[in-house]
């Protein structure tokens, strides 16, 4: 597979064509509010006017993002590639369903995620990107340790 | 039509990089321990740090223009935990749901529907938030290069300061890797 210093170079120079070809950078969050108001004609106010153009890229690069990594595993014969948890128990489950909402809905507070504000608004020196990133670590950390306690393994 | 294909193809190249790489997955952030072995850690720092000396280089040199999201840091901070709150329980990003999904994650596709809930409840609760305590004030400053008064040259300087140190702390991570 890919080293990761490949991955990460490469990350670096696609956020960077983005920012100099699209005139934005590479961010993800706004499409999750932009699908559920697809769905629902009766979201698209205020919100959905303020997201609508930079969510509709967002959906595409998703999508996009999918077929990519579709690709790869086919290629590579290697199309189940092992999730997080290999089983899912109820509480798994519950976990997923519930991590997807607090990462979205405080994506979404925050105006941005692991793509818009850690690394496109982390390489700009954006205060509110690297700010962003120190209360991600505390909660992450911190959530880490009191559902999965601490663990060496 | 048009609008569509870059974006597309931005999603199809980073999907790929991500899987290829095995990337996408932030269980680093489920096990304090693994935040050395997971690779997802050091590319991101490398990332950061590689892109932070082009895309300044690239602003010295006219090419683009900085896209900086406003700066309030009582939403951001309180969205901040929230946000990493829910990485760690899920194990991915926004970003890297669909690729995990790619790949047959449950996981993934039940994040999927619990981050579009949350998209709903967002859209309906977005007036009364931007107004209340819990976004707070926005400050005008919006990089650390004016924040501290620098100017073209300046600001380049430091992007390659903290990308060296980004960099350098990437391949730190790498060999700590390696020993453990």
């Amino acid at each position: 597979m890919l080293p990761w210093w490949v991955v990460g170079i490469a990350l670096a120079l696609l956020d960077v064509a983005v920012s100099i070809t699209q005139q934005r950078m590479i961010g993800a969050s706004t499409a999750y509010p932009f699908v559920a108001g697809l769905a629902f004609s009766g979201l698209r106010d205020v919100y959905w006017r303020l997201i609508h153009g930079a969510a509709y890229w967002e959906v595409w690069f998703l999508i996009g993002g999918f077929l990519g990594a579709l690709a790869v595993g086919v290629l590579t014969r290697r199309g189940r590639a092992p999730a997080v948890r290999t089983t899912l128990s109820a509480r798994r489950a519950a976990f997923a369903f519930g991590g997807g909402f607090l990462m979205i809905f405080g994506a979404r507070m925050a105006d941005g995620c692991t793509s818009g504000h850690i690394l496109s608004g982390g390489m700009q020196l954006a205060i509110s990107s690297w700010w962003f990133a120190a209360f991600v670590l505390f909660g992450g950390v911190v959530t880490a340790r009191l559902v999965y306690g601490r663990r060496t393994g | 039509m048009a609008g569509l294909l870059a974006p597309l193809l931005v999603g199809v190249i980073f999907g790929a990089v991500m899987r290829a790489g095995l990337t996408y997955r932030c269980d680093c952030v489920l096990d304090g321990a693994s935040l050395r072995r997971s690779p997802l850690p050091r590319a991101l720092l490398l990332a950061i740090g590689v892109g932070v000396i082009l895309i300044h280089a690239g602003h010295l040199a006219g090419l683009l223009t900085f896209h900086v999201k406003a700066f309030y840091p009582v939403g951001i901070a309180l969205g901040g935990v929230m946000f990493g709150g829910g990485v760690a329980l899920l194990g991915f990003c926004p970003g890297t749901l669909t690729i995990a999904l790619a790949t047959g994650s449950l996981d993934a596709l039940l994040g999927i529907a619990g981050g579009v809930l949350a998209g709903t409840l967002f859209a309906g609760l977005f007036p009364r938030f931007r107004d209340s305590l819990w976004h707070g004030a926005t400050y005008p400053i919006q990089r650390f290069g004016p924040l501290l008064g620098l100017g073209a040259g300046g600001e380049m300087a430091l992007a390659l300061a903290v990308g060296l140190v980004l960099i350098g702390a990437a391949f730190w991570l790498a060999r700590e890797a390696r020993g453990a």
